[in-house]
């Protein structure tokens, strides 16, 4: 077994307690920073560390933080994305039940590091349990003097303010949650300029992934070396945690290395595939990540291998589809999630998406026509490539086009015997 | 209860110094605000891939058949309404429902319908109380609270 480094404290009774995390070793990554290190030599350490964004782009966490203005005169915001909202992702949820203090921990060092006196947690509405543990973990650190005037003592203030949404996947695109945050209609802006220029209320602002800023504490207190020589260094650093879902017979979080293969995660972790069946299809990182097909097997689950193979790792959710798997059926199911998630702002994205999911559905019903398929893909290349202001828009055709790509088969059986190629919908009870 | 009306939306559009549609876009706009009448249950089940993959198509036939309704519909009773949601963030666990700001999870449909006659026997009793609530009876219900890595199992640890 890999060690557990985020996971650390899972199966500990009481976790989510600051007596429980303080005994484990907890806040001393923050008594460390205080002490020893300038907020630059913070950024520094998790620059050699390698850390990239854990919420879906893998950016370089460290290179983010080094984009903030250092003028001490100028305030400056942090937002944690806790608005974890991407089809087969759960991880955030489970790091905030059950560790809040880990992620608290993480939040006062970046931002210190990036002089920030004002912090928030922007949480998805529905994960109301999750915002009660956080809420009573934040009083908590308030008592302990971890947050708020003069921490530990030193001449680093912070205040943390936690935000729960409403109900809407877009938040967790990083401008529409700072819209949300300041109470407008949560549209994403136009970029450049960048949050870490012109952010919340106008002013340079750090956003954040939760399992980002939960590595954090951890990378101080062991030193950016052995960060650095988890998983497949230089650009791939690191555990990940992967929510593996679908057809496999132990779905859950998995903290691994980066670079685990996909067929480890599925039988030696996931316990194979339910049922003893072939694989057909797996979503490396989310449904807005192309699928791939089961001769990727053995992909190692990195950024960088993830992307080559024409898709990516994004949040690290792993969905498995199995032979008796309609794909259709399934690319409509996520392409419905991206209709009724697009904010309505970009046109390719709002009209195109419509359209997406009304030929899908006369295909899956036994409607479709012969020319659906490059329809389907006109369609999509008229929403993709920087016709949008945000990704939601390229993200709701990485199903459509990696379906028609892997299993276009199945799409031209639908059009003309009207029927499902695949035994399927065994899904029903 | 439980919905946003025009009314509402009004008042606190004045109280707040903003016009009225600057709040109604947003009372559109999300999915945990809603602008019309809604039962004293929302029923939302997740209907993304992973829970769909677990089952979930046929979670929403049964809770039509039993209550009686149509998606986006409320029972006459005014207990139920069932909606459709997205993902949940519950994926290893579907299928997966979310019962106001509950979430229940790996729901078999005999599950479902024991929930249902709790929810609708706490009615009863709050309606008998005014509102005060009672405590919960019968087998306990996969009702959110725990969480073990990679285990089907939970363990019930809810305190906060």
């Amino acid at each position: 077994m890999t060690e557990k480094v985020l996971f650390a404290n899972m199966g500990v009774p009481n976790s989510w307690e600051i007596d429980v995390y303080e005994s484990r070793g907890g806040y001393q990554a923050l008594a460390k920073t205080l002490r020893e290190y300038s907020p630059a030599d913070v950024i520094e350490v998790v620059k050699k560390s390698g850390l990239r964004g854990r919420g879906g782009a893998g950016f370089p966490a460290g290179m983010k933080w080094s984009f903030i203005p250092k003028d001490p005169g100028v305030q400056k915001y942090l937002a944690c994305n806790c608005d974890e909202s991407e089809p087969g992702t759960f991880k955030d949820r489970q790091l905030v039940e059950y560790d809040p203090h880990q992620l608290i921990e993480g939040i006062v060092i970046a931002s210190y590091a990036t002089g920030v006196s004002k912090a928030f947690i922007y949480i998805r509405g529905e994960f109301a349990f999750g915002a009660r543990r956080l809420e009573k973990a934040i009083a908590q650190a308030y008592e302990r003097g971890y947050l708020g005037q003069s921490i530990l003592g030193s001449d680093f203030s912070l205040d943390l303010v936690l935000h729960r949404g409403a109900g809407a996947y877009i938040c967790g695109e990083e401008t529409a949650l700072l819209e949300s945050l300041e109470g407008n209609r949560p549209s994403p802006r136009s970029r450049p300029p960048f949050p870490a220029v012109v952010g919340l209320y106008g002013k340079p602002t750090v956003i954040n992934n939760v399992e980002t800023l939960s590595n954090v504490p951890h990378i101080i207190n062991r030193g950016a070396e052995w960060f650095a020589s988890i998983g497949v260094p230089p650009r791939n650093t690191g555990t990940k945690i992967f929510s593996l879902s679908g057809r496999v017979n132990r779905p859950g979080n998995y903290e691994l290395p980066l670079g685990v293969t996909i067929r480890q995660l599925i039988e030696e972790h996931g316990g194979g595939v339910v049922g003893g069946r072939a694989v057909k299809a797996i979503i490396p990182g989310g449904t807005s990540a192309p699928m791939l097909g089961a001769d990727k097997l053995d992909l190692p689950l990195d950024f960088d291998s993830v992307a080559q193979a024409g898709s990516m790792l994004g949040s690290g959710a792993v969905i498995v589809m199995d032979e008796t798997v309609c794909i259709p059926h399934a690319v409509l199911r996520m392409v419905e999630f991206y209709v009724n998630e697009s904010c309505g702002k970009c046109t390719p994205c709002r009209e195109g998406t419509l359209w997406l999911r009304k030929i899908l559905e006369r295909i899956v019903h036994g409607a479709g026509r012969e020319e659906d398929i490059p329809l389907l893909l006109d369609i999509c290349d008229n929403i993709t490539g920087g016709k949008t202001l945000c990704p939601l828009g390229d993200a709701a055709t990485g199903s459509v086009t990696s379906g028609i790509r892997l299993f276009r088969g199945e799409f031209e059986h639908h059009i003309r015997h009207g029927c499902c190629p695949t035994d399927s919908l065994a899904m029903k009870h | 209860m439980g919905w946003l009306s025009p009314e509402a939306v009004a008042e606190v559009a004045e109280e707040l110094e903003l016009e009225p549609n600057a709040l109604q876009q947003l009372v559109t706009f999300y999915e945990m605000f809603h602008d019309h009448h809604v039962g004293r249950y929302v029923l939302g089940v997740c209907s993304s891939l992973s829970c769909y993959l677990g089952g979930s198509d046929g979670l929403l036939e049964h809770l039509q058949k039993r209550l009686g309704i149509a998606r986006n519909e409320t029972t006459p009773d005014g207990l139920f309404t069932l909606h459709t949601v997205e993902c949940l963030g519950a994926c290893d666990r579907a299928p997966a429902m979310m019962v106001n700001e509950e979430y229940y999870e790996r729901l078999t449909l005999e599950e479902v319908d024991r929930l249902l006659e709790e929810l609708r026997e706490k009615a009863r009793r709050d309606v008998e109380t005014r509102g005060l609530g009672g405590a919960e009876t019968g087998a306990p219900l996969p009702k959110a609270e725990g969480w073990d890595e990679g285990s089907p199992s939970q363990h019930k640890d809810g305190t906060l």
